[in-house]
């Protein structure tokens, strides 16, 4: 058996205690242990982005961050978007444009559109797609998806 | 009279579109079940070997394994869908790099995974084979030599043919050959592949599993299993992270079913991305030999395809190697075609269905062909392709059916004008320069549903209403992330004078829902749809009876609407569902329980005509190609929901551009081992490499098919590749064969250019 260690991670605002051992991901203590299973298990290398988290206002693949390394940080995943029953404005564009198809790289796609938009408010179509590029979707076509967090932005059409 | 609708060709935000965005969506892999253990596949490192001998103690005496199987209790078929494929859950050979050999369960996939190193095989090395023609050889290595239905490696011989090809070609002007080839590609889900098992005390089997169908996968196991299918109730989970023709014939159900019993506890299986990549099935790789006659004056006089399909170690795919013959007399009139097809079997990853299978490879062959026949007689591509389509009326040879409708000629208008058509080179390549620009095309037309007249397609659909006026629509197939709960919705809230909120749809639950076929080759919308609409109208049908009681009004003079029962006339004055229902004669005698169910035969295929336009530029000196614009122009039927229908049709574009450009899977040619198993080297379209994106959806309403509409799922993707090809073609008159087409295979082609 490998000897866990006890970590304190900052979690959607709250500290969140766990054991864990040291090759474990970000992703799957959020997962496992946290019960946050927004965030997928897309590849486990980094390159489709569907386990995208915030870390520290950073768009970042939580399955490349090991979970040991995230203490003391400030992680944000998407189930801290929705407020008092209310879609945060990048998840009602993303319904209202159809950019959900299959929906397995859609957490990814706003948590990285959000870190985005949380550090340039008005991007240009060019910045979003560059933003989005570390998340694959194999359903849209991408184009929904950029027209949604374009609105958003407020330099929609 | 034409029908009025509301709901019906509106667009609607998805169904569980909601979940998704705030990440509480339910996928496979997001299961738990109390006591749940992960299970683990040993895979073969060797692409063709027998197993003299295998020695599981020393893995099933680590800490944490919980069970441990091979061949020696997994040997058990494994029959999905079409004869001639079969599968053991663990053979005692292994036919491909990547093949099955043992699995393990355990507390946690680290330990699964680590007693996969403890278990110690005996492998007796055989001659193995990769390449399809070499294959085809008497003297080839036998992937299947325990079948004595399959001569050599060729599961599959086909020959159709319609009129006399020799005598057409001899009335031929001219006459083309060519050869293309086409690559294995992985469907590349973002979702990937998860089952869980689970059997109760009374031997009872649960499974949940990321699927395309669910009751054919009970059928099989409960073929496999010898068990009724009363006992097997299998679930696809209510959110499946897409398909398109991947998730529905691995034979690993049957390995984590019988690792749940001998644990004697839920296990879940969930394939790496590396696994999905190169153990799941594939596209097949082709090769098309093909010769086209035409008169002086474009008229098309005689076809002729010989095809060879690479389906891998084992075969879902093998039929494909017969029915790419369709695609040869569904879109363009020639009175005389030859279709020679054979399905070969190799030491490769599996083959199967993938979104516009059997259609998608010979499309790039034949339009690829078709569009240099063009230029060579002097002709517009586009004017030279609807000369020869097939218009309503016309008899679609496969079937000896007419043409019901078509969208054809209005797609082919409108895309032309999209793309700027004119701006085209008259002579393909004869611009100079470094970087050339071109456009290209290509037409497609595929079956959906179903093509033969000895093959079925039928829907079913159960519909019951809650006292309040709400209802459950219960359907047999899943929806894979496309949008089928959402269309079916909107057909029940339609024909049954719904609200569309008020309709939540279960699917594809083998003890719930009733049984349904898969969600695959476009065909949910007619064949579920179908029933769906006749549910409803039953529905409808005895609520304005009941209310017809009630308000003392006959029947044929009342309609409904949201959810409201009115005179014809007199909206105003209604009683609502929930007022019929709770109307003291309806609830004390019982007759608010409704349950309304209906079986649609699909009459004929309705096939979808389209085409789509390429806008490139090439750089000479590097090969890189960047596609600008892509138009798709599709004949859709009637759009149920067009906001979906256009995700769809710009996914398709995604898809298709990287067939054509970016997307070829790689074996080492000596090992047949995988080369670019990963997102890192497997190229899928990012959103920085799409172009600017078009769809025109044309809606030529068929009078045969359910509120007119066709199936679009898989239309988008089959046009893509020659487009792109074409419009290479036309930028630098390079005459490109080979998908994908890299840097390297449009230098080689360019060259080849040069020494003409």
């Amino acid at each position: 058996m490998v000897e866990k260690m006890r970590i304190v991670l900052r979690v959607n605002g709250e500290p969140r205690e766990v054991y864990v051992e040291p090759g474990w991901t970000l992703l799957r203590v959020l997962r496992e242990d946290l019960g946050l299973t927004g965030a997928k298990h897309g590849c486990g290398n980094g390159e489709c982005g569907a386990c995208t988290v915030i870390m520290d206002g950073k768009a970042v693949p939580s399955c490349l961050v090991l979970a040991a390394s995230a203490q003391g940080k400030e992680i944000e995943t998407i189930e801290s978007l929705q407020t008092g029953g209310e879609h945060h404005p990048l998840q009602r564009a993303f319904i209202e444009h159809g950019a959900v198809q299959c929906g397995f790289c859609t957490p990814g796609m706003i948590m990285s559109a959000k870190a985005l938009l949380d550090g340039n408010p008005d991007p240009s179509e060019e910045e979003v797609r560059e933003a989005l590029q570390g998340n694959l979707c194999r359903c849209t076509g991408y184009k929904k998806i950029v027209e949604a967090v374009m609105s958003v932005s407020g330099r929609e059409g | 009279m034409v029908e009025e609708l509301t709901i019906v060709g509106r667009s609607v935000a998805m169904k569980g579109s909601g979940e998704k965005v705030t990440g509480t969506a339910e996928y496979t892999v997001d299961m738990k079940l109390p006591g749940m253990l992960y299970a683990k596949i040993l895979r073969s490192p060797h692409a063709h070997a027998n197993i003299r001998g295998i020695d599981t103690s020393r893995a099933e005496a680590l800490p944490g394994v919980r069970a441990v199987i091979t061949h020696e209790e997994a040997k058990i078929l494994y029959k999905v869908t079409h004869g001639s494929a079969r599968e053991y859950g663990i053979d005692d050979r292994v036919r491909y790099h990547g093949d099955k050999v043992a699995a393990v369960a355990a507390v946690s996939e680290e330990v699964a995974e680590e007693a996969l190193g403890f278990i110690d095989v005996d492998y007796e090395v055989l001659p193995a084979v990769f390449d399809m023609e070499e294959a085809m050889r008497a003297d080839a290595p036998v992937v299947h030599p325990e079948r004595d239905d399959v001569d050599g490696n060729i599961l599959e011989h086909s020959v159709q043919e319609w009129g006399d090809v020799e005598k057409g070609f001899k009335e031929a002007d001219h006459v083309f050959e060519n050869r293309f080839t086409t690559q294995r590609v992985c469907h590349s889900a973002l979702e990937p592949h998860a089952m869980v098992a689970s059997w109760d005390g009374d031997g009872n089997l649960t499974m949940w599993s990321s699927e395309q169908t669910a009751f054919m996968i009970r059928d099989s196991l409960a073929e496999a299993f010898q068990m009724p299918r009363s006992k097997i109730r299998f679930i696809v989970p209510p959110h499946v992270g897409g398909g398109f023709g991947g998730k529905y014939e691995s034979a690993e159900k049957i390995v984590v079913a019988l690792l749940a019993r001998k644990a004697g506890r839920p296990v879940m299986l969930r394939l790496s991305r590396e696994e999905v990549f190169h153990t799941t099935r594939t596209r097949s790789p082709c090769i098309f030999e093909t010769k086209t006659g035409v008169k002086e004056d474009g008229t098309l006089v005689a076809r002729e395809v010989r095809a060879i399909v690479d389906v891998g170690a084992y075969a879902w795919g093998a039929i494909m190697a017969s029915r790419a013959a369709s695609y040869m007399t569904l879109l363009y009139r020639c009175p005389n075609i030859r279709y020679v097809g054979y399905g070969v079997y190799t030491n490769t990853p599996p083959s199967g269905a993938m979104r516009g299978f059997t259609s998608t490879p010979i499309h790039y062959a034949m339009e690829s062909e078709l569009e240099e026949i063009a230029y060579a007689i002097g002709m517009d591509p586009t004017e030279f392709r609807l000369k020869n389509a097939l218009n309503v009326g016309d008899i679609i040879p496969i079937n000896s059916k007419p043409v019901t409708s078509s969208g054809l000629r209005e797609a082919v208008i409108k895309g032309r004008e999209a793309i700027g058509w004119e701006r085209r080179q008259r002579v393909p390549g004869s611009e100079g320069g470094v970087k050339r620009r071109g456009i290209g095309m290509a037409c497609y037309s595929h079956y959906a549903p179903m093509l033969k007249s000895t093959e079925r397609s039928v829907g079913n659909a159960v519909l019951k209403i809650n006292v309040d006026g709400s209802f459950h629509l219960l359907l047999g197939v899943p929806d894979i992330g496309q949008g089928l709960r959402t269309i079916m919705a909107q057909i029940a809230a339609e024909a049954l004078g719904g609200r569309l909120d008020e309709i939540s749809v279960t699917l594809a639950d083998t003890s719930v829902t009733p049984w349904g076929t898969t969600t695959a080759a476009s065909r949910s919308t007619q064949e579920t749809g179908g029933a769906v609409k006749m549910a409803a109208g039953r529905m409808k049908g005895r609520l304005l009876e009941l209310a017809s009681d009630i308000m003392g009004i006959p029947v044929e003079r009342l309609d409904a609407k949201d959810g409201v029962v009115f005179a014809k006339g007199v909206p105003e004055q209604g009683l609502t569902f929930k007022d019929i229902l709770n109307h003291p004669d309806v609830f004390q005698s019982g007759e608010n329980v409704i349950v309304t169910k209906a079986t649609y035969n699909v009459p004929t295929f309705i096939p979808p005509y389209g085409t789509a336009f390429a806008d490139v530029e090439v750089d000479t000196e590097t090969g890189q190609v960047r596609v600008l614009k892509m138009v798709a122009a599709s004949d859709v039927g009637r759009a149920i929901n067009p906001q979906s229908v256009e995700g769809q049709l710009e996914g398709g574009m995604q898809m298709g551009i990287g067939y054509a450009l970016t997307e070829v899977l790689r074996l080492h040619p000596e090992t047949g081992a995988p080369l670019n198993n990963s997102f890192m080297d497997y190229k899928v379209l990012r959103a920085g490499d799409m172009p600017e994106m078009e769809v025109i959806i044309v809606e030529p309403v068929d009078p045969n098919s359910v509120y007119g509409t066709k199936g679009i799922g898989e239309m988008s993707v089959i046009p893509m590749a020659p487009a792109v090809r074409n419009a290479i073609y036309n930028a630098t008159g390079a005459r490109v064969h080979d998908l994908p087409i890299t840097p390297e295979v449009l230098l080689k082609a360019l060259r080849e250019k040069e020494k003409c």
